[in-house]
């Protein structure tokens, strides 16, 4: 403010300003430094470039963490896209879609422990434990969040739609040469963020994967990354061999994860920015 | 017509997605079914009272039956072994804390060394007893923790002791229908209850089972509740809610406040939301790793006196949790107050306010519904998250006196059992596998409205905030 | 004559029967307990019948897997830890405990491992043990993840060779109960404790490991003592057997007192 304008104020009221921008700073930065303190610790804790440890087992936990995130999208997209197309301007659905969204990833994979694979098992002779439940179970869990994620992106493009309409376009040709590509970022940075979300995911892998490698990724013992922290971490020693993989392992997942989501923000802001030009 | 298709598409899409919730729900109402206990007639002519259990495909296939007899054991018989079946209305369920759920006729209530009640007399008095029996024990038990340590404790323990030798003999003798004879501690029943005569009855059982589950405290034996677990997962995400949004809401005042604009401006801003990403089980591993590991053993150094800091617990899961929450509630609380318009502020500090004087009186005013449901994103955050809790302090098993000596609440240094751990990974005995794990469902289900009701809390008051400032900002 | 008949047949019946627990000291505090996840519900009963009797103390039980537990009695993270199975020199060693701070291993009972799969269905040993060493079949072999005492006693027994891969990994006895209970094909291996009803032993019997509590070499608190004493009494062998396990005899029972200075 103006040297005139401050000489005005109280000192009281100054002296409290002061104290409260002390309090804020601090509690402010806290927050921000812990976070950051947590992933630098966890690289340090990771030992990148140094030997010792198994690196294919890394690398397994990572095929499956990766593999899962994969297939559960591949199987959710469809539905999702689908629901969000079909749902353009329906209000009362994303009220709904956000409450189903909420619920935690275990939900899908304790129902299909309980109730679905055993039928499944007595019935179609498929085992009871596989990752590809744990596929299945992430893909049912995906479609709420992904189908929401995507209603947001494609609402941004009614209102080039409506005016292409005002101008006498067929809807095909709206369709065709305007919504799809419009939409096509926005469906890439839905994809990355549900994909993101998918990897990280433990529970549902605990319950119903089994926790042993397949066709598709994990290393002996667990699918996922995650599944390998939490089945292991509190037996390792710290800085033993296994301690090492495990901390590698989490943390090129979190560099997949970080990135996932950032390159999403990115694209999101750029058709946010795209619109207001 | 033609805009019959899609909109059939839609809602049978809209079904789709709620399935998992219901099927949720309903098979956990479902389980709550009140039992009715029978007695089955076998080929070799014995009858036995059971309950039967639902068959699997195998096992409608073979014709095989799993049945719950009257000393709480699952035992299989084929399909030709039961010849027949008759009603048990007169027969008794007991549910007790220290042995598995029995069934039978009682024969006799012992209350005293010659004074034994029967027939009309045993039902009238049964559940008056009971409740007293429990309430005595309750009172002792009571006097004993609160003297713990001090002069009056040997004297309560001695009281208690009078009173545990002679409650071992109050009880009722509950008879198989085979001959066999039990005696069950009245003071250890937790309900007497017969099958429901009625569909009044009938749907009010059926309640009172599910309100059972929740109100229960839990035992070893049988299906027990899950009132310590509840206090204890609410406790958590409450804890862990307000340290992750405070912290979150602090930051996000700070970055808007001074780090406004400029290069180092926009990576911390960035790097703070893109952490939202970072898996909860990492941030598990971190918590295990160096709040466990490192702080806690170090405090434990420092402060002498054994272990209590360097396993996990509450205070760490609850820290851990936050920091997991505070990248989302972050950039909702930004985006709130990104979005009151930068010239209130310049006008407000050119007429001579300080920057506190702004936040308070131009900025909160307008802003506050959006900042609450940021803070409330962190309770949801915290509400979803499992996985790292089985890293940092989520007992795996639960059994009476989960907080220590009648505790209310769990303390920050001990373990605390939690809803999401406890249906992924049950700790129960097997009677609550054979009975299609009620316990383990229910629990999900409840972790699962807590969820939904911390997200639709945020939700609510993020968009009510938007409104807000939509309302007097016109763009 | 028959009176002193009938007399020294009770002597003789009360003589061959474990002690009744007699309380010496009334304590109060919580204790913490690291262990066995096949331990689980017996710890979890002992403490609820002892803390009817001491209403002021209370245990808390974490069961992560036996591997685990050496590990958090080391750093001296719990009072006392329960094993599945007896951990070995080397063990106690790696787990950075030293000759003179080595728990005191108490065996109180013992399980039998076996083979379990859906009731009827009878296999053979040489499927059962292809199905856990890799080869596939018609089989699918459940067992239990890297810290689980049981897991490190079943592949000691069936040769040493840690299982090949397909074998999957579940975290506690109760979800190999459950997986083995729904799927037809697969087969498990587990104790006695948490077997379901659909569950049944079969194949051979891959050994008997001992249940035991482990003590740390300094515990001096009365109220672990007199815990022990209700572990190692009629009642705590009660409980052992309504579990499924065996508790020891009187013989083994009277030797541990008087080692513990239960008695005394």
């Amino acid at each position: 403010m103006a040297e005139s304008v401050r000489r005005k104020v109280p000192a009281s009221a100054r002296r409290a300003d002061r104290l409260a921008g002390a309090l804020l700073g601090a509690g402010g930065s806290f927050a921000p430094f812990a976070l950051v303190s947590a992933i630098v610790w966890l690289f340090f804790q990771a030992q990148l470039f140094g030997g010792g440890g198994d690196w294919n087992r890394v690398l397994g936990w990572l095929r499956g963490s990766v593999a899962l995130g994969a297939g559960a999208l591949a199987l959710a997209a469809p539905l999702s896209v689908a629901g969000a197309l079909l749902s353009r301007g329906h209000r009362l659905e994303r009220a709904h879609l956000r409450v189903v969204a909420s619920i935690p990833l275990a939900v899908p994979a304790f129902l299909l422990l309980h109730l679905l694979a055993p039928w499944a098992s007595q019935e179609l002779g498929v085992p009871a434990q596989h990752p590809n439940w744990a596929v299945l179970a992430l893909a049912i869990g995906m479609v709420a969040p992904l189908w929401s994620i995507l209603s947001d992106a494609l609402e941004r493009n009614d209102e080039l739609a409506s005016a292409a309409f005002a101008l006498g376009a067929t809807p095909t040709q709206v369709m065709r040469t305007l919504v799809v590509p419009a939409s096509l970022p926005g469906l890439g940075a839905a994809l990355l963020r549900g994909w993101s979300r998918a990897m990280g995911e433990t529970m549902a892998v605990l319950l119903v994967s089994g926790n042993y490698e397949s066709a598709w990724g994990g290393a002996a013992g667990a699918a996922t990354v995650g599944a390998a922290l939490v089945l292991d971490l509190p037996e390792a020693g710290a800085g033993s061999g296994l301690w090492v993989d495990l901390m590698r392992g989490g943390f090129l997942l979190s560099v997949l994860t970080v990135l996932g989501y950032a390159l999403s923000d990115r694209i999101e802001r750029s058709i946010r920015s795209g619109r207001a030009a | 017509m033609k805009s019959l298709a899609p909109a059939c598409a839609r809602v049978l899409l809209w079904i789709l997605v709620a399935i998992p919730a219901a099927l949720l729900l309903a098979r956990t109402v479902a389980l709550a079914r009140p039992e009715v206990p029978g007695v089955a007639i076998l080929r070799d002519g014995r009858q036995i009272l059971s309950i039967p259990l639902e068959q699997d495909a195998l096992e409608r296939e073979s014709g095989e039956r799993r049945h719950l007899l009257a000393d709480g054991s699952v035992r299989v018989f084929a399909a030709a072994e039961i010849v027949g079946r008759r009603d048990a209305p007169d027969a008794w369920i007991v549910r007790t804390e220290d042995a598995p759920p029995r069934m039978g006729w009682i024969r006799a209530l012992v209350v005293g060394v010659s004074d034994t009640l029967r027939g009309a007399e045993l039902e009238r008095r049964l559940a008056r007893l009971r409740e007293g029996r429990r309430a005595d024990r309750e009172r002792l038990v009571q006097a004993v923790r609160a003297s713990r340590g001090g002069e009056g404790f040997a004297l309560a323990m001695e009281r208690w002791n009078l009173f545990r030798r002679e409650d071992d003999r109050v009880g009722v003798l509950l008879e198989d229908g085979e001959g066999g004879v039990s005696f069950v501690r009245l003071s250890s029943v937790r309900e007497f209850s017969r099958a429901p005569q009625g569909p009044v009855r009938y749907a009010l059982a059926w309640a009172g089972n599910l309100g059972r589950i929740v109100s229960d405290t839990p035992d070893a034996w049988g299906v027990g509740g899950l009132r310590e677990v509840f206090v204890a997962t609410v406790v958590l995400v409450v804890l862990s809610g307000c340290i992750g949004g405070t912290l979150a809401i602090l930051a996000a005042l700070l970055l808007n406040e001074r780090l406004r604009s400029g290069r180092w401006a926009l990576v911390v801003r960035r790097s703070s939301e893109w952490l939202a990403a970072v898996p909860g089980v990492v941030w598990g591993a971190v918590g295990f790793g160096f709040l466990v590991s490192v702080v806690g053993t170090q405090i434990d150094h420092l402060l002498g006196g054994g272990l209590r800091w360097a396993t996990g617990g509450l205070l760490w899961a609850s820290l851990t949790l936050g920091i997991l929450a505070v990248p989302l509630s972050l950039k909702r609380a930004l985006d709130s107050l990104d979005a009151v318009p930068r010239q209130w502020r310049l006008v407000a500090r050119s007429c001579g306010a300080t920057r506190w004087q702004v936040l308070r009186m131009v900025v909160f005013p307008v802003a506050w519904p959006s900042l609450l449901g940021a803070w409330f994103s962190a309770f949801a955050r915290a509400a979803g998250e499992t996985a790292p809790l089985m890293l940092v302090g989520a007992l795996h098993s639960v059994s009476g006196d989960v907080f220590g000596s009648g505790a209310q609440f769990p303390s920050l240094s001990g373990g605390f059992p939690h809803l999401g751990v406890l249906a992924c990974d049950p700790p129960w005995p097997p009677i609550e596998a054979e009975l299609g794990h009620p316990a383990a469902f229910l629990s999900l289900l409840s972790l699962s409205l807590l969820c939904v009701v911390f997200e639709l809390a945020a939700s609510m008051f993020l968009a009510k905030g938007r409104r807000a400032i939509e309302s007097e900002a016109p763009a | 004559m028959r009176l002193l008949f009938l007399a020294l047949l009770s002597l003789a019946v009360s003589v061959g029967a474990l002690p009744d627990y007699a309380p010496r000291h009334w304590v109060a505090g919580r204790l913490k307990c690291a262990g066995s996840e096949t331990m689980d519900l017996v710890v979890a009963r002992w403490a609820q019948a002892f803390s009817r009797i001491h209403p002021a103390w209370s245990l808390q039980v974490d069961g992560k897997g036996s591997r685990v537990a050496l590990r958090v009695l080391s750093r001296s993270g719990a009072d006392f830890a329960v094993f599945s199975r007896l951990p070995s020199d080397s063990e106690l060693a790696d787990a950075g405990m030293s000759a003179a701070r080595r728990p005191r291993l108490v065996v109180v009972g013992h399980d039998t491992l076996r083979f379990v799969a859906r009731r009827g269905r009878e296999i053979d040993s040489a499927r059962l043990a292809g199905a856990f060493a890799g080869r596939s079949g018609s089989l699918r072999a459940y067992g239990r993840n890297l810290s689980s005492g049981t897991r490190a006693y079943a592949v000691s027994a069936m040769g040493g060779r840690d299982f090949g891969a397909g074998t999957r990994s579940l975290s506690s006895p109760s979800q190999v109960a459950q997986a083995v209970s729904v799927d037809p094909s697969a087969v498990g291996y587990s104790g006695a404790g948490s077997r379901l009803s659909r569950v049944e032993a079969t194949g051979p019997v891959l050994g008997v490991r001992p249940l035991v509590v482990a003590i740390p070499a300094h515990a001096s608190g009365a109220a672990l003592r007199e815990f022990m004493s209700f572990v190692l009494s009629r009642q705590g062998a009660d409980i052992l057997r309504a579990d499924g396990f065996r508790p020891i005899g009187e013989d083994s029972v009277a030797v541990w007192r008087a080692r513990l200075g239960l008695d005394g």
